[in-house]
C-alpha cells in the first residue's frame, strides 16, 4: 500500500509576511515585554517576542500574542463622549476634541481656582504616573493615587519600610544561582514571562519549587511541593520557619549584624515617651552593645561584636536591648511553634520542620562563595561575595489579606535571617532600588500645603515615618478623600483608590466636585460591593439635587463598564497607537544588573478620533496653566508626550528616559535633554540598559561601588548604607501616638487599633473578616486568581482569548464539596455578609478544604466590551467582587472602617468568607446577580 | 498522495515537557496568530463577540488533575498535530490534500485540493483536526514549515512560533530520526511517552512526563544537615518555650564570643 | 458523532437506489422475471434518482463541493475515494442498461445497429449489480476501518450496510413490482422477510457489541500516561464548544438511544417483515401492504442510521 517516490504540491516554504517590522513594548498585561511588530498595507498583521529585549528574550504569553485582536477591538472608543442621557444609561453624543478639552479645563479651572481639594484624580495601571502624580502636584491636589492601594502596597510598603525594596519591580530571586525557591500566593505576578521563563530554568536545573498556595493550578503544577495553606495564614507559617530556623540555631549573625538593625538598642522603658524607641547618642547614632570593649558604641560603625541579646544598661540608667532579642523572643514564643500553628495554617507541623530545615541545609550547606572582590560601605573589602541560595517571590495572595503588610514584613524577616538578601542566590534588588528605609518622601496634602490656584509643594504619595507625617487635620480627621495617611491607613504609600467612590458619594470626609479616572474600571471588577458602587456612581445629593459627585470624567480606550457612568470621555488609543515611558522615575523594568527603562512608540497612526491620554494631559495642564506645562508667555511647553519625555526635567538633568542623555547622547540618568533621545530609543529595541558595575552586583545596600553609582545616577540621596530594619521604630512612633505619648495622637475612637497593629516588629493576627464574621455561617474563604491568558477585564473582547475562558464557575475542594452533596456544574448560591451570587461549581482535588476559588475578572456586563448581551461571560460569568465588602462588618464602637490593612490600607480582597449552598431548583441557567444591561446609545457629531 | 512514504529523511516533530508546561496558552495563540498571517487563509473564527464564540486553533491546551494512586497532581497538556509515522488521516484522504512529507514527516493539507469532507479529521485520534466551516477545508498543524525552512526568517528564527513563543521552554523542536538531536536525547533520557500507543499510528511528537517531585526528598539529607560542622547547626529541639529562648541565647553567647572576640 | 444529516439521506438513499440497481441488475442476469422493458427503465430511473439524490445530498457535505471530482484520484488507499469512483463507474453500465432497454422499448430508436445489444443485457446486469454491491461496501469500509471510532470499527458494519442497501432496495423492488400490477411470489416474499430479520439479528448483534466496545485506550493513554489511577479534568482548552466537540463528541442520552432502538428494530425490521407476511396471506392488500413496508422502512433506516452516528464514540473525546 505504500510507495515511495510521492508527487507532493509545491508550497511557499519562504513566505513573507510584512512589508515593515517595528518594536514596541506589549502592553497586553503590565509586564512590559519587547514585541516586534509586523505590518503590511499598515495593518498590524503579526507580534511576536522580542529576542533582544532583557524583558522577554524573546518569548511571549498567551495575552501578548493576541495583541491583534485586542489592537482591532469592536469595543474601542471612537470619539470624545458627553453624557447626555442619566448616568449609566450610555447615552452620550459625540464632540469633538476641542469642545472636550473645553468642557475639561472649565471643571478643572474652577476647582483649581477655588479648592484644588475637589479634584479626585485616580489612575489604574497606566505606568504613567511619574507623569500623573506631578501633573496632580502641579494642579495642586493631594487627591491623588494610582491602582496600588487596591492591589499591592502591602507587598511594597512591608519591602520598603523593612530593607528598601520590595518583590517584583523592585527585585527578583537570583535565577541563576539561587537552589531552593519559595512562591508565595501568586498566580501570574506582573513578572509575567520573566518568572515563566525564570521556572523552566529552575526546573531544568533540578533546583527545588516550593509553592504555598490555597489552589494548585499554574505554577502549583509544576512545582515540587505544593503548601495547600489556609488563605490568610502565611504570616503565621513563615514566622513558624522563623521560629524552627531559631531552634536549630541556623541564623547568618554576621549578616545580621552587617546589615540590619538587629543589634540596635531598644529603650525598654515602659510609660516613658521613647519606650520602644532606638536608643540614640548625642548625634542621634543609633547605639549598640560591643561585647568586646562592654561598652555603649554607634551602632552603625558595625563591627562583629555587638550584641544581638542581653539587657544593656544606657548612660540615663535605663534598660535597653539589641532589638534582635525582641524578635528571637516573639518567634520562639509558643505562639509559632510548628505544633501550635499546624491546625491554624493547615499544614502539617512534621511539614514545617522539614521545609525549615530546608532551608537552613540550602543556605548554609550550598553557601555560595562567588570569587568577586568588593568593598563595604565602612571601607572593609571582601575577597569573595557568600550567597545564601534561597529565594522568594511573593504577591497577591499575601497582599490581598488585612495582615498583609505584617505577613509580608515576616517572609522578609525569614529571607534575612537566612541572609538570602541581595546575595548570590538569594534575592536581589532591581536598580534603582534598594533605597532608604523607608524612602526619604513624605506626602503632601497637609492643610497648608493646599492652596488655590497653587501647586502641591511635594508629590502627593510618599512614605511615612511618624504620626506628624499624617494628612490629618486637627481633629485627626482624614484630609485626602481617600482617607489614606490618615489614622486609618498611616502607612498607604499608593492611597485607597478603592475607597474612592464610596468616600466620594457619602461626604466622607468631604465631597468632591470632579472625580477624574484613567485606566481602571472602578464600575466593575476593580471595586467591592459592585451593586453598592454603582449607587453610589448614580447617587443623588439630596441638598443639590444633583449627584453626589458631580462630575466624572474617564479615560479609558473601549467601552467597559465604567464608560457609561462617566460624564465626559476622553477616549485613549491602544496601545500600539501612542508614545509611552517606561521609566525609572516610576515603574522601570530594570533588571539586577542593569537600569533598564523602555519607551512604546506609535506603530499604526490612530484610524479614529482618540488621542493618547498623556499627551490630552499634557495639553489639560497648558489649559489649565499649570506650572512646568507652560512658558513664561503661558503658551503650552510640550507639544505631546513625546516631546515631555524628551524635554521635561524633574530635577536638574533629570527626566522621564535615562538613556542618551546630554549634547553627545552619552550620558546615562543625569544629562542634558538630547533632541533625538528617542530616535535612540527607537533604534535599541525602545529600551535602554546601563550595567550596574560589576563589583557593585550584590550587597547593593551595603556595597560601596553600588552606592557610588546609585547616588551619581540619582537613585539614591546619599551614599549611606541602607540598614535593613527588623525593628521598626516608625511603627512604634505610632503605638507611643496611641498611648499619648507623642503626638499628634489618634482620636480615641482609633486609638485602641492603632495600638494593635503598630507593633514594630511583624506580627500574625487573623484576617479582619475571619475574626468579625461568624466562622460557622461563613465556612469558605474565597479567593480569586489571575488566569495566565487574560488581564482582568481587558482580555474578554478579544476573540481569540475569550474562546479560552468565557465563563467562570466556583472552585472547591472535591471532598469537601461531596460532603455537601455537590457535584460539578451544579449552581450553588455563594453568600458573603453583604450579598450573594449565584453560580456554578466545579470539583478538584488540589484546593485547601476551606477554600473556594474562581478565575478573576472573567464575569462581564451585559451590553459592556462590545459584546453580544447573551455572551457566556454574562450568563456564566460572575465576579466575587458582588460579595466583596467596602467596609468591615461592624464590630466595637459602631465605626465601619474599610475592608483594608490597618497599616497600608490595601483592600483586603482576599479576606472574603462565605457560605456555600446547593440551589435545587432545575430552572437555574443564569449566574446572579444579573445587572440590567448597559447600553452605547451614541449620537454622532454630525447629527447632533 | 495518500500513500504515506515508505519512510522518512527527517522525523521532525515537538517534543512537550509536561513538567514545565504551566499552562499559559502562550503557544496556543502564537499559533494562532502566526497561521493567520495569511490574508486568503486565515484560520477562521466564528461568532467572535457573540454568544457562542468558536474558531479555528491549531494548538490547545487542556489542563487536568491525575492521580497515580499515591498522590494527585496538576498538569497542563497542549495537543497539537503529533506528525504520525503511520496515520491514517493521511489514508483516509479522497483526494491527496493530506500528505506526509517524504523530506521530513510533516503531515499537512493542501488547501487548494481539500474537498472539506472532514474523514480526516474522524481518522485522527488526537483531535489534531480542526474544520474551518469558513473556507470549508480542513487544517492543521503545519510545523510551521512555513517557518522553519523561511530564508527570509533568521536562522535562529527558523523555529515553529509556539516553540518560539513558549516563555517556560517546555516546547522543543528538533527530528526525532537524529539519534544526537536535543529531543531524541531528552526523549531517550526521560521518558517520553507516546500518545495512544496502542491505535499504532506511532506519533513523532513525544511528551517528557512530569519530573518526580522533591517534596520529600531532601528528607534524608537533613540528617546529614544536624551533623554538619560548619557552626551553623545542631537542631537540640523541634519545640520551643522559654527553655528554647534560654538556650538560643546561650548558643548565640557563644557563637558571637567566641568566634569573634 | 454528530449525526450529520446529508451523510444518513445519502446511505439510506444511496443505498437503497444500489440495492435496486444491483437487484435490476441480477434480474437481468439470470432473467428471473422477464418483464417489460418500460417498467424495467422505470425501475432503472428510480434506482438512479435514489443513487444521485443520495450522491448530490452527500457532496452538501462537502466544505468545497465543487471540488467533489478531486475525490476520485486515491483510490488507492482512501474507501472515501473508492467509494466515489465505484460510484462513478456504476452510472456506465446503469446507463448503458437504460439504453438497452430504451431500444427495446422503441426500436426505431436502435443506435447501436452494428450487434444485437440485448444480447449483452446480462453482463450490463452484472456490471450494474457488482458495482453497485461494490460501493456500498466501499461506503460500509469507509466507516468499519476508523480505528478512531470503536463502535464502527467492526466486522459487521460492512455487513449490515450491504444487507440494509439490498435490504431496501429488494422492498421497492417488490412494491415497484406490485405497483405494476405483478403479483409477488411467494417464495420472493419470505426471501425478503427473511432478509429483513437476518438484518435485524445482524444489528441487535452490532448494538450489543456496541454497547460493550472500549476505546482500549483511557484518559491516561490519551495524554500519555500508562497507569494513572484517575484523570480529571480540570480547565478546558476552550470554554464553548467547537468543531471537535460538535463533530466528535455528540452525545445521545443512553435512555434516549434505547427508546430510538426500539423504535428502529420495530419500522425498519419488524413491521416491514409483517407487511410482508400480510401480503402472503391477504394478497389483495399486496400494494397496500408493501407501500407500508416500504414507508416504515425508510422511516426505520434514517433512525437507524442516526443511531450509527449518535451512538458512535470518537477516541478524541478522551481530552474532554
Ligand atoms: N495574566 C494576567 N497577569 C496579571 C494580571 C492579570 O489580570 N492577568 N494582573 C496583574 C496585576 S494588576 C497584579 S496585582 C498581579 C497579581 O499577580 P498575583 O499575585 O499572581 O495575583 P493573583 O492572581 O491575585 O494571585 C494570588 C494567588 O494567591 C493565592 N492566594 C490567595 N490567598 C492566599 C493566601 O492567603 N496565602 C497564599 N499563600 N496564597 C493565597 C491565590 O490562590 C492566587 O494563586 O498580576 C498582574 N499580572
Ligand atoms: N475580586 C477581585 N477583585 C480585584 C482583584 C482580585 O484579585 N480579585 N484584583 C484587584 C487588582 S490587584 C487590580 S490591579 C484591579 C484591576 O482592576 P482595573 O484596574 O479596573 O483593571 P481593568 O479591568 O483592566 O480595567 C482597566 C481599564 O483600563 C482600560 N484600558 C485598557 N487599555 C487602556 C488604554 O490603553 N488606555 C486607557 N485609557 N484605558 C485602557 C480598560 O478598558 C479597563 O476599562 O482589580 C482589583 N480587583
Ligand atoms: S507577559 Fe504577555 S501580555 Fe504581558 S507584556 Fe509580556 S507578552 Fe505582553
Ligand atoms: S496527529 Fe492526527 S492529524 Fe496529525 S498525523 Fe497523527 S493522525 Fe494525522
Ligand atoms: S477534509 Fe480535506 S484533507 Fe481531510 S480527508 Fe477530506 S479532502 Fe482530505
Ligand atoms: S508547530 Fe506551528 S502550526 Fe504547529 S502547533 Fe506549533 S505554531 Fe501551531
Ligand atoms: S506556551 Fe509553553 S508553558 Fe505555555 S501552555 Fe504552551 S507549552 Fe505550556
Ligand atoms: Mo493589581
Amino acid at each position: 500500500m505504500r510507495k515511495s517516490g510521492l508527487k507532493q504540491p509545491e508550497i511557499e516554504l519562504s513566505k513573507s509576511i510584512a512589508d515593515e517590522v517595528k518594536t514596541t513594548t506589549c502592553y497586553m498585561c503590565a509586564c512590559r515585554c519587547g514585541i516586534k511588530v509586523h505590518l503590511k498595507d499598515g495593518q498590524v498583521k503579526y507580534i511576536e517576542g522580542n529576542r533582544d529585549h532583557p524583558v522577554n528574550k524573546g518569548v511571549l504569553c498567551g495575552k501578548g500574542a493576541a495583541g491583534i485582536m485586542q489592537h482591532y477591538s469592536p469595543a474601542r472608543l471612537t470619539a470624545p463622549l458627553k453624557r447626555i442621557g442619566p448616568r449609566g444609561s450610555g447615552e452620550f453624543e459625540e464632540i469633538s476634541w476641542d469642545e472636550a478639552l473645553v468642557l475639561a479645563t472649565s471643571w478643572l479651572s474652577e476647582i483649581r481656582n477655588t479648592d484644588p481639594r475637589k479634584l479626585a484624580f485616580f489612575t489604574g495601571r497606566d505606568q504613567s504616573q511619574a507623569l500623573t502624580g506631578w501633573w496632580a502636584s502641579q494642579f495642586g491636589t493631594p487627591n491623588f493615587a494610582a491602582h496600588g492601594g487596591f492591589c499591592s502596597v502591602n507587598m511594597a510598603a512591608a519591602g520598603l519600610h523593612t530593607f528598601g525594596g520590595s518583590f517584583w519591580e523592585f527585585g527578583e530571586p537570583d535565577w541563576d544561582l539561587t537552589e531552593y525557591f519559595m512562591l508565595w500566593g501568586v498566580a501570574e505576578d506582573h513578572s509575567s514571562n520573566p518568572m515563566k521563563r525564570a521556572i523552566g530554568k529552575l526546573k531544568n536545573r533540578g533546583v527545588k519549587i516550593i509553592v504555598v498556595n490555597p489552589v494548585r493550578t499554574g505554577y502549583g503544577a509544576v512545582a515540587d511541593e505544593w503548601i495547600g495553606i489556609k488563605p490568610g495564614t502565611d504570616g503565621l507559617f513563615a514566622g513558624a520557619l522563623i521560629h524552627q530556623l531559631l531552634v536549630n540555631h541556623a541564623i547568618d549573625t554576621d549578616y545580621l549584624r552587617r546589615y540590619t538593625n538587629a543589634s540596635w538598642l531598644i529603650i525598654n522603658a515602659p510609660g516613658d515617651d521613647d519606650h520602644g524607641l532606638v536608643a540614640r547618642d548625642a548625634q542621634g547614632n543609633p547605639l549598640a552593645f560591643d561585647l568586646a570593649s562592654n561598652s555603649l558604641v554607634n551602632a552603625n560603625l558595625k563591627s562583629k561584636n555587638h550584641a544581638l541579646h542581653g539587657e544593656v544598661e544606657l548612660a540615663d540608667g535605663r534598660e535597653a536591648c539589641p532589638s534582635f532579642a525582641l524578635i528571637a523572643e516573639r518567634f520562639l514564643a509558643d505562639e509559632y511553634t510548628p505544633q501550635s500553628v499546624s491546625e491554624k495554617t493547615g499544614i502539617e507541623s512534621k511539614t514545617i520542620i522539614r521545609i525549615a530545615d530546608e532551608l537552613a541545609k540550602t543556605a548554609f550547606e550550598k553557601e555560595i562563595r562567588l570569587k568577586q572582590k568588593w568593598t563595604d560601605w565602612t571601607g572593609e573589602t571582601h575577597e569573595e561575595m557568600v550567597g545564601r541560595p534561597v529565594s522568594m517571590h511573593a504577591m497577591r495572595g499575601i497582599s490581598a489579606h488585612s495582615n498583609g503588610f505584617n505577613s509580608c514584613r515576616i517572609i522578609h524577616y525569614l529571607q534575612i535571617v537566612l541572609g538570602a538578601i541581595d546575595c548570590p542566590g538569594g534575592f536581589r534588588y532591581k536598580p534603582p532600588f534598594p533605597k532608604a528605609v523607608p524612602p526619604a518622601l513624605r506626602p503632601a496634602g497637609k492643610i497648608d500645603d493646599v492652596k488655590a490656584g497653587k501647586p502641591l509643594p511635594g508629590a502627593p504619595l510618599g512614605f511615612v515615618t511618624s504620626p506628624s507625617d499624617l494628612l490629618v487635620d486637627d481633629e485627626g480627621d482624614a484630609l485626602r478623600i481617600d482617607k489614606a495617611y490618615s489614622w486609618e491607613a498611616p502607612f498607604s504609600a499608593h492611597g485607597l483608590m478603592h475607597m474612592v467612590i464610596h468616600n466620594a458619594a457619602n461626604h466622607t470626609p468631604y465631597d468632591v466636585d470632579l472625580l477624574f479616572l484613567y485606566m481602571a474600571n472602578m464600575g466593575w471588577n476593580s471595586s467591592m460591593d459592585i451593586p453598592q458602587t454603582l449607587q453610589n456612581l448614580t447617587k443623588i445629593n439630596q441638598k443639590t439635587g444633583e449627584y453626589a459627585i458631580p462630575r466624572i470624567i474617564y479615560s479609558d480606550a473601549y467601552y467597559s463598564e465604567t464608560v457609561p457612568y462617566a460624564d465626559l470621555i476622553l477616549p485613549d488609543t491602544t496601545y500600539l497607537e501612542r508614545w509611552d515611558a517606561i521609566s525609572l522615575l516610576d515603574r522601570p523594568i530594570s533588571e539586577p544588573d542593569a537600569a533598564i527603562d523602555a519607551i512604546r512608540q506609535p506603530i499604526v497612526e490612530p484610524d479614529r478620533d482618540v488621542r493618547a491620554f498623556q499627551t490630552v494631559l499634557i495639553e489639560l495642564g497648558a489649559r489649565l496653566g499649570l506650572p512646568g506645562m507652560v512658558n513664561e508667555d503661558a503658551s503650552p511647553k510640550y507639544i505631546d508626550y513625546a516631546d515631555y519625555l524628551v524635554n521635561h526635567e524633574r530635577g536638574a538633568g533629570i527626566g522621564p528616559l535615562s538613556g542618551w542623555r546630554g549634547e553627545n547622547a552619552d550620558q546615562f540618568a543625569v544629562g542634558d535633554p538630547n533632541p533625538d533621545q528617542l530616535k535612540k530609543y527607537q533604534e535599541n529595541n525602545c529600551f535602554f540598559a546601563s550595567p550596574v558595575p560589576e563589583e557593585a552586583r550584590y550587597f547593593k545596600h551595603a556595597n560601596k561601588a553600588y552606592l557610588e553609582w546609585a547616588k551619581k545616577h540619582g537613585f539614591i540621596g546619599s551614599e549611606n548604607p541602607i540598614i535593613f530594619e527588623l525593628y521598626s521604630e516608625s511603627l512604634q512612633k505610632f503605638r507611643l501616638a496611641a498611648d499619648e505619648k507623642i503626638t499628634p495622637h489618634p482620636p480615641a475612637k482609633h486609638k485602641q487599633r492603632v495600638a494593635t497593629y503598630f507593633d514594630p516588629i511583624a506580627f500574625w493576627y487573623p484576617p479582619f473578616e475571619d475574626s468579625k464574621t461568624d466562622k460557622n455561617t461563613y465556612a469558605f474563604h474565597a479567593i480569586s486568581q489571575r488566569p495566565m491568558h487574560m488581564y482582568h477585564s481587558w482580555g474578554s473582547q478579544n476573540a481569540w482569548l475569550r474562546q479560552i475562558t468565557n465563563a467562570n464557575k466556583l472552585y472547591m475542594n472535591a471532598e469537601r464539596g461531596a460532603e455537601l452533596e455537590l457535584v460539578d456544574d451544579d449552581w450553588i448560591e455563594v453568600t458573603s455578609h453583604i450579598g450573594s451570587v449565584t453560580c456554578q461549581v466545579k470539583l478538584m482535588d488540589g484546593c485547601q478544604r476551606d477554600t473556594v476559588w474562581t478565575w478573576n475578572a472573567i464575569g462581564k456586563r451585559a451590553g459592556a466590551w462590545g459584546l453580544d448581551p447573551a455572551s457566556p461571560e454574562m450568563r456564566k460569568g460572575f465576579l466575587l467582587n458582588h460579595l466583596i465588602s467596602a467596609l468591615l462588618p461592624e464590630k466595637e464602637g459602631g465605626y465601619h472602617y474599610s475592608n483594608s490593612d490597618p497599616i497600608t490600607g490595601q483592600a483586603a480582597w482576599y479576606d472574603l468568607k462565605v457560605h456555600i449552598q446547593k440551589i435545587n431548583s432545575p430552572n437555574q441557567q443564569r449566574s446572579e446577580p444579573y445587572f440590567t444591561p448597559i447600553t452605547a446609545k451614541i449620537t454622532p457629531r454630525n447629527t447632533s | 498522495m495518500t500513500n504515506l512514504p515508505s519512510h522518512t529523511e527527517k522525523k521532525l516533530g515537538l517534543l512537550i515537557d509536561l513538567d514545565i508546561c504551566v499552562g499559559c496558552h502562550g503557544c496556543v495563540t502564537s499559533c494562532k496568530e502566526w497561521n493567520s498571517t495569511d490574508d486568503m487563509l486565515p484560520l477562521s473564527d466564528f461568532d467572535s463577540y457573540g454568544d457562542n464564540p468558536d474558531g479555528v486553533f491549531l494548538n490547545r491546551v487542556h489542563g487536568y488533575e491525575i492521580d497515580d494512586g499515591i498522590s494527585s497532581q496538576t498538569v497542563h497538556f497542549p495537543r497539537s498535530c503529533l506528525h504520525c509515522e503511520t496515520p491514517e488521516c493521511v489514508t483516509v484522504c479522497p483526494t491527496g490534500a493530506s500528505y506526509k512529507r517524504q523530506e521530513d514527516g510533516i503531515v499537512l493539507v493542501n488547501p487548494d485540493s481539500c474537498i472539506g469532507c472532514k474523514l480526516c479529521s474522524w481518522a485522527c485520534p488526537y483531535g489534531a483536526r480542526e474544520y474551518d466551516h469558513k473556507q470549508g477545508i480542513m487544517k492543521k498543524c503545519t510545523l510551521c514549515v512555513d517557518r522553519i525552512y523561511n530564508e527570509e526568517l533568521a536562522q535562529e528564527e527558523r523555529k515553529p512560533a509556539c516553540v518560539l513563543a513558549c516563555p517556560t521552554s517546555a516546547r522543543l523542536f528538533g527530528d526525532f530520526a537524529d539519534p544526537e538531536s536535543e529531543v531524541s536525547i531528552l526523549s531517550e533520557k526521560r521518558g517520553g511517552m507516546t500518545l495512544m500507543e496502542s491505535l499504532d499510528y506511532k506519533p513523532v511528537n513525544r511528551y517528557l512526563p512530569p519530573r518526580e517531585k522533591q517534596s520529600e526528598k531532601t528528607e534524608n539529607a537533613i540528617n546529614t544537615f544536624f551533623a554538619s560542622e560548619n557552626g551553623y547547626v545542631g537542631r537540640n529541639q523541634t519545640q520551643a518555650n522559654n527553655a528554647g529562648l534560654d538556650s538560643f541565647f546561650t548558643w548565640l553567647d557563644d557563637k558571637l564570643s567566641s568566634k569573634n572576640i | 458523532m454528530n449525526p450529520a444529516y446529508s451523510v444518513i439521506l445519502f446511505t439510506v438513499l444511496s443505498g437503497a437506489g444500489y440495492g435496486l440497481l444491483a437487484i435490476l441488475g441480477f434480474s437481468a442476469v439470470v432473467g428471473l422475471v422477464m418483464i417489460s422493458p418500460a417498467i424495467n427503465l422505470t425501475m432503472l430511473v428510480v434506482a438512479l434518482v435514489l443513487i444521485t439524490a443520495g450522491l448530490v445530498s452527500s457532496t452538501s457535505h462537502l466544505g468545497r463541493p465543487e471540488r467533489a471530482w478531486r475525490a476520485l484520484s486515491q483510490w488507492r488507499t482512501s474507501w472515501l475515494s473508492r467509494e466515489g469512483v465505484f460510484a462513478v463507474i456504476t452510472y456506465v453500465p446503469a446507463v448503458l442498461l437504460g439504453i438497452v432497454w430504451i431500444t427495446e422499448i422503441s426500436p426505431n430508436l436502435r443506435l447501436f445497429t452494428l450487434f444485437n445489444v440485448s444480447s449483452y443485457l446480462w453482463v450490463l446486469g452484472g456490471a450494474g449489480s457488482i458495482l453497485s454491491i461494490a460501493t456500498v461496501i466501499c461506503t460500509g469500509q469507509i466507516y468499519a476501518t476508523l480505528r478512531t471510532i470503536p463502535a464502527w470499527y467492526y466486522l459487521l458494519t460492512t455487513p449490515i450496510y450491504l444487507l440494509l442497501s439490498v435490504v431496501s432496495g429488494f422492498v421497492i423492488w417488490m412494491f415497484l413490482m406490485s405497483l405494476f400490477g405483478y403479483k409477488t411470489e411467494p417464495t420472493v416474499i419470505l426471501m425478503g422477510v427473511f432478509l429483513l430479520e437476518l438484518a435485524l439479528i445482524l444489528k441487535w448483534v452490532y448494538w450489543r457489541y456496541v454497547d460493550r466496545s472500549d476505546f482500549g485506550v483511557t484518559k491516561a493513554d490519551a495524554i500519555g500516561f500508562a497507569s494513572l489511577t484517575k484523570v480529571q479534568n480540570l480547565e478546558p482548552a476552550h470554554q464553548t464548544k467547537n468543531y471537535l466537540m460538535r463533530e466528535m463528541g455528540y452525545q445521545v442520552a443512553r435512555s434516549h438511544s434505547v427508546r430510538l432502538r426500539r423504535f428502529a428494530s420495530w419500522t425498519c425490521f419488524i413491521i416491514p417483515g409483517l407487511c410482508l407476511l400480510l401480503m402472503l396471506l391477504a394478497p389483495s392488500y399486496q400494494l397496500i401492504g408493501n407501500m407500508t413496508a416500504v414507508v416504515s422502512l425508510f422511516v426505520g433506516l434514517l433512525t437507524e442510521r442516526w443511531l450509527f452516528f449518535a451512538e458512535a464514540k470518537h477516541v478524541v473525546t478522551r481530552y474532554y
